[in-house]
């Protein structure tokens, strides 16, 4: 019974404590000594939190006067989006408020509009100077997509000429005949290709835009493409691919555990007008550098036959850690390295078990005329916590979301908790 | 005080462990081999944990459906399932794929490990009820 009780005044002592840490951290002020989080990020990189327990945080986007407005896949109070304002400028959020009927992932500004999308359409709505969230009734932009289950999410991007990029997933894991069906084989040709599984280009000023009638057909074979950007600099488009799942599952002949939890590799693509990236018939396996033939499809793991004219990867990631953001870095605050590199928030595995999950972070590719010129790496980890994760949820924080500040500090939101955090950089 | 809430606790703790255990027990072999086939055909999708994956797939531990009315969970598992579904709060709109190339001893372990697995209890789910129902 005395142990009980001293467990009893543990765990209050511990509360306290945890009390007291959470008021420390109104106290700090950005840039000074800002740190409240324990990330593990390079040398002369910082990290706080703006504001956390938003809910189910996805994408962010951030205006020129530094209010930043972030998508929910699920509401909170009944919005589908919260908005948020640094009123003293130390970075943190002081005025946070939900808004808008519309729940899903992308979330973007363009030409004085806020656009979002949910999992059937792309709408905007009119930002004005004297409201934080907007006042007007949104509007639809494109529409028309098929309503799917899988891969629903309808995210976007917007190229500085008012072309709007739409991502439409594949309804499916392979395209087999009975999805995610043991034993059940490839469709051939694959019909989910007309309507699906890639990138559809709109106007971004246009109302009411259809898929079938109004949109170009811009590039297809892409399964998912959660990580959607175009690059200004470049004047074109990348991906990163959400790669298919349960080879071992569904092929244990041809796939141990080990070969499940590496591959497909997800792909990060320069995406062309006309692109094929290949699915559902081919996947590129990292480790041999190659793009071979899907099992579903008579592929064995090394056969490569049509997957030779499929567009092939700039940069290859290890299998399902799930890219969920992209962004090319254009700010003055981080060193020269960084400057035109690309920033990928991976949302993190749950197809590696029975290995353990892998994949909760930020990584950074440094980039050269459009295309990497060095090895990828970790850039911003430790969002999951410290334990070992075999289980998604087991996982604190998911990286999903991304957005540049005015000032040069990179935002990323948390999917798991809705915590967002501003890193940034500043030397000693 | 706190000496009497943890008396209360543990007393409540022994009565609810004790009314629960009023089913049949289930042989430790049929867990087993339960296990096995989980592991294969199930975990990826569902995690070690039973934990499902955020978003994608439901918790089979603490959910009402796997503990719930025999036939109902076994329809899902044999002939899959589409739609949205709400498990403790949390939306899912995922596939659940049919598992009818499974045999009904196969199905029939599965699913008394997974009701009686990460917490969960309920009755065993034997081969002739799983063969009923898919004949059904």
């Amino acid at each position: 019974m005395q142990l009980t009780l001293l467990i009893t005044k543990l765990l209050i002592c511990s509360a306290l404590l945890s009390c007291q840490s959470n008021g420390h951290k109104e106290q700090s002020a950005y840039p000074t000594d800002p740190n409240n989080v324990s990330l593990q990020l390079p040398e002369g990189f910082h990290a706080f939190i703006v504001t956390d327990q938003l809910g189910r945080g996805r994408h962010i986007t951030i205006n020129t006067n530094g209010d930043m407005y972030v998508s929910l896949r699920q509401k909170k109070n009944d919005k589908g989006a919260v908005a948020l304002r640094d009123t003293n400028g130390d970075g943190r959020a002081d005025v946070i408020e939900y808004f808008s009927d519309i729940n899903g992932t992308s979330i973007r500004i363009f030409n004085g509009y806020l656009y979002q999308s949910d999992d059937m359409s792309v709408f905007r709505t009119k930002l004005s100077s004297d409201h934080l969230v907007p006042q007007d009734n949104p509007e639809v932009i494109a529409t028309g997509f098929i309503n799917q289950n899988q891969h629903s999410a309808k995210t976007f991007c917007i190229s500085d000429e008012g072309n709007l990029f739409v991502n439409v997933g594949a309804p499916s894991n392979a395209c087999m005949e009975s999805s995610r069906t043991k034993g059940s084989p490839g469709m051939d040709p694959c019909p989910q290709l007309e309507r699906q599984a890639g990138i559809w280009k709109f106007k971004a000023d246009i109302l009411n835009q259809n898929q079938s009638n109004d949109a170009v057909h811009y590039a297809k074979g892409i399964r998912n493409a959660v990580a959607l950007c175009w690059n200004e600099k470049e004047q074109e488009l990348y991906a990163v691919q959400h790669g298919r799942d349960q080879l071992s599952q569904f092929f244990p002949e041809l796939f141990d555990d080990e070969a499940n939890a590496q591959l497909p590799a997800e792909e990060f693509f320069l995406v062309e007008e006309g692109s094929n990236c290949g699915w559902p018939y081919c996947y590129y396996d990292q480790l041999q550098d190659k793009k071979v033939l899907a099992p579903e499809y008579g592929g064995d793991g090394n056969k490569i036959e049509r997957c030779n004219d499929m567009e092939m990867p700039i940069m290859a990631f290890p299998g399902h850690l799930a890219p969920n953001d992209l962004l090319f870095y254009t700010g003055n605050q981080f060193p020269e390295r960084y400057k035109d590199g690309a920033f990928i928030a991976f949302h993190g595995s749950w197809n590696r078990a029975p290995l353990e999950q892998e994949g909760f972070f930020v990584v950074f590719v440094p980039m050269r005329n459009g295309l990497p010129s060095g090895t990828w790496e970790i850039f911003a980890n430790g969002f999951a916590g410290e334990k070992p994760i075999n289980s998604p949820r087991d996982a604190n924080h998911r990286p999903c979301g991304l957005a540049q500040a005015p000032d040069g500090s990179l935002l990323v939101v948390d999917s798991q908790q809705g915590s967002v955090y501003r890193i940034f950089y500043q030397e000693k | 005080m706190i000496r009497t809430t943890f008396f209360t606790l543990i007393i409540l703790l022994i009565v609810s462990c004790g009314t629960k255990k009023t089913q049949q027990p289930i042989d430790q072999k049929v867990i087993k081999s339960g296990e096995q086939l989980y592991l294969r055909h199930c975990l990826s999708c569902h995690q070690k944990d039973g934990q499902g994956t955020p978003n994608m797939n439901p918790p089979l531990a603490n959910n009402k459906t796997v503990t719930g009315d025999p036939e109902k969970l076994t329809k899902i598992v044999l002939f899959g399932q589409t739609g949205k579904i709400v498990v403790n709060g949390e939306e899912y709109n995922g596939i659940m794929a049919p598992h009818s190339h499974l045999t009904d001893k196969q199905l029939a372990e599965i699913l008394t490990y997974i009701r009686n697995n990460w917490g969960n209890q309920a009755n065993e789910i034997t081969q002739k009820q799983v063969q009923t129902i898919r004949h059904q």
